[in-house]
């Protein structure tokens, strides 16, 4: 059970919302079909901390048990590297 | 006598809670898995990758995003300790009725991307794009009808369990959509 109050819930809801947002704008932000690096960090940033509230607000997660808390906010931030990686990989060709 | 009883429905209910713990890793492991492939399909053909990804419509995903986090923001007043059973119930409503426009919203989408999936070069990413999100997309509709269930009678333990699982395909498309629309 969810141990936020409902305007902790609304503020959440309202900075994820503005997230939301933010994210889609920055990526109307170049024309370009590939998102420049700096980009695609800012936009990963984004989720990370759209994820990060979902799990400790949404799910209730702020007081509740540790290694679940740690492990779910583990996950995106697993992909969210492996996608930085994935950018900075493709920006940057390797061999000759 | 009483307190048997009152040790046997707390074990029962921890039971609950571990097997929907199960249950949501091997979802996270199941969805993990195909972003995974997404990711390293999109690093061996970079350039299909991209243009295809023009195909898509972010604005639409983005609109998605904000259904669906709404409807999680539902299913969190829904789930509150102290929340009345009238308002629980009316957030359940709620919750599962953004999650079907979810599902409607996405499937407008899929009508305005499908023409382009039949092409060669963009098979691969079109084959993972529609597996990631139609996998997500019947979780959203399938607990989106339990969420309704749950809320005829929303009984605190089957609350709870539903909301979990309802944020943790909040957390997936979180995920997916930056990955696959975005960078």
């Amino acid at each position: 059970m969810s141990d936020s109050g409902p305007t902790q819930l609304k503020k959440t809801c309202m900075s994820l919302v503005v997230m939301v947002l933010a994210g889609v704008l920055l990526s109307r932000w170049t024309a370009e079909p590939v998102v420049p690096l700096v980009l695609a960090a800012a936009l990963l940033a984004l989720a990370v901390l759209k994820a990060r509230l979902v799990v400790l607000d949404f799910l209730g997660l702020r007081a509740g048990p540790r290694a679940l808390r740690i492990g779910l906010l583990a996950w995106p931030v697993l992909f969210a590297l492996a996608a930085a990686t994935k950018a900075l990989i493709a920006a940057v060709p390797l061999g000759g | 006598m009483r307190h048997a009883v009152a040790a046997d429905v707390a074990g029962e209910e921890e039971t609950d809670t571990f097997i929907l713990w199960v249950l949501i890793w091997s979802e996270l492991a199941a969805f993990g898995i195909l972003i995974g492939a997404f990711l390293v399909a999109s690093l061996i053909d970079p350039e299909a990758f991209s243009v295809a990804r023009l195909h898509l419509k972010p604005a639409i995903a983005g609109l998605n995003t904000l259904v669906l986090l709404t409807s999680g923001w539902q299913a969190a007043i829904a789930a509150g300790k102290d929340t009345p059973l009238a308002t629980r119930r009316r957030a359940l409503v709620l919750a599962a009725l953004l999650g079907f426009a979810f599902v409607a919203i996405k499937i407008y989408e899929y009508d305005t991307e499908l023409r382009f999936a039949g092409e060669a070069e963009f098979r691969t990413f079109f084959e993972l794009y529609f597996m990631l999100t139609g996998f997500h997309l019947v979780h959203v509709a399938f607990v989106g009808l339990v969420l309704l269930v749950v809320a005829w009678r929303p009984r605190p333990a089957n609350v709870e369990l539903v909301t979990t699982l309802w944020h943790v395909i909040d957390l997936v498309w979180i995920v997916m959509f930056p990955i696959l629309y975005l960078v």
